[in-house]
């Protein structure tokens, strides 16, 4: 009788209060939604093609895409800003709404004038992003985009870079990458070289990211 | 886990009408006018270029190279090109989304019976330090050099970045 009257009356309630605390955890747990973004939250100090200063607060006025890339890249980074004209143009009305950014990787060679001299070539709103070295890393490492300049022998060089669109909305959260084909669908390179795009999918899954 | 926390946009493409569309028209005589080379074994189809952005100081060839022998050849190297200081052929992977660039020093092989497709984001003629823009309508000459078949004067067409070689193809692969 004593051992009944001990189990009523001191462990089967705290085995009910961490049951329903147990569950209670679990529920919201289950609930929370996960956390997806990465806030840039490192301070940069560097320049825009027109010579404004580019840092951490200009990434929270708008949504963001980044390009990081070089000019003196043959491929990947004049078809990616084309590619990035296309979607300007396909976002119509949109476009305003997101900031475009092309940040070099080559400080070295890619000073502000030649960044503004190369993107007349492109849409209007993409913005070239150049500065010192060091703040240059901080950008990149905050995004997670790989760097590297590789020494071609003969004072040539060139650069491995990461040749994915940063997805960033405006609390400078990354959301998202999109990705070239090998790796994602967003272009599609068959053996012609033909860059296809299913624009419409393109831009919904980017309204819904960031706008 | 990163994956879990990394959104990917997924967007579904559309196949290529290009390619299942068959021209009948324009057989093999005229390969000069239909823009495609021969020498000995080696079939060049459709070489072209990207129109460059304003001050690009580098630019990128693409073509077809068959070979229609049994024995491998090699593309040693480019030459006899005026509109830029220096010529190499490259070779582009992507690992982790990351682009890599690099020089094929031995050239590129081009294996007995087979065809090599030189393509953005694959192999590439890498025009270095550009003495002009590459612009719309233009031809830009250069010499093929293979090891075996020898080489052959072909003529790069300047095109837009939408074009597709294979819009006005003739040939079934």
């Amino acid at each position: 009788m004593i051992t009944k009257h001990i189990l009523l009356k001191r462990i089967l309630p705290s085995i009910l209060v961490t049951t329903v605390v147990l569950v209670f955890i679990g529920y919201n747990f289950a609930n929370k939604k996960p956390n997806t973004a990465q806030q840039i939250q490192v301070n940069f100090n560097l320049e825009d093609m027109n010579g404004n200063q580019f840092n951490q607060k200009h990434l929270k006025q708008k949504p963001s895409l980044l390009f990081f890339g070089f000019t003196h890249c043959p491929d990947v980074c004049p078809a990616s800003l084309q590619l990035l004209t296309n979607l300007i143009e396909d976002l119509g009305t949109d476009a305003d709404k997101i900031n475009y950014y092309f940040v070099t990787a080559d400080p070295e060679r890619d000073t502000a004038k030649v960044l503004k001299q190369y993107l007349s070539s492109f849409n209007q709103r993409i913005l070239g992003i150049t500065g010192k070295e060091d703040e240059l890393k901080k950008l990149y490492n905050a995004l997670d985009v790989y760097i590297q300049k590789v020494d071609l022998g003969k004072g040539n060089y060139t650069i491995d870079h990461t040749a994915s669109f940063m997805v960033i909305n405006k609390d400078a959260e990354k959301v998202g990458t999109m990705m070239h084909e090998g790796f994602s669908k967003f272009i599609v390179i068959d053996n012609y070289g033909k860059i296809q795009i299913s624009k419409d999918d393109v831009i919904k899954n980017l309204k819904k990211l960031l706008l | 886990m990163k994956k879990f926390f990394t959104i990917i946009i997924f967007i579904l493409f559309s196949t290529s009408s290009f390619s299942s569309s068959h021209h009948s028209h324009g057989h093999k005589k005229n390969k000069e006018m239909d823009h495609d080379y021969k020498i000995g074994k080696i079939e060049i189809e459709k070489p072209y270029t990207f129109f460059t952005p304003n001050g690009a100081k580098v630019s990128a060839g693409y073509m077809k190279i068959e070979n229609e022998s049994n024995k491998q050849d090699v593309l040693q190297s480019v030459s006899n090109v005026s509109f830029a200081e220096k010529v190499e052929i490259h070779e582009m992977t992507m690992e982790n989304q990351v682009m890599k660039m690099r020089p094929l020093k031995k050239g590129l092989v081009i294996k007995a019976d087979t065809e090599v497709y030189l393509k953005p984001s694959g192999y590439h003629i890498m025009f270095i330090g550009l003495k002009e823009q590459i612009s719309k309508g233009k031809k830009y000459k250069a010499t093929l050099n293979f090891k075996n078949a020898g080489s052959v004067d072909i003529f790069f067409k300047a095109v837009g970045r939408n074009y597709h070689p294979d819009k006005n193809h003739h040939k079934h692969h």
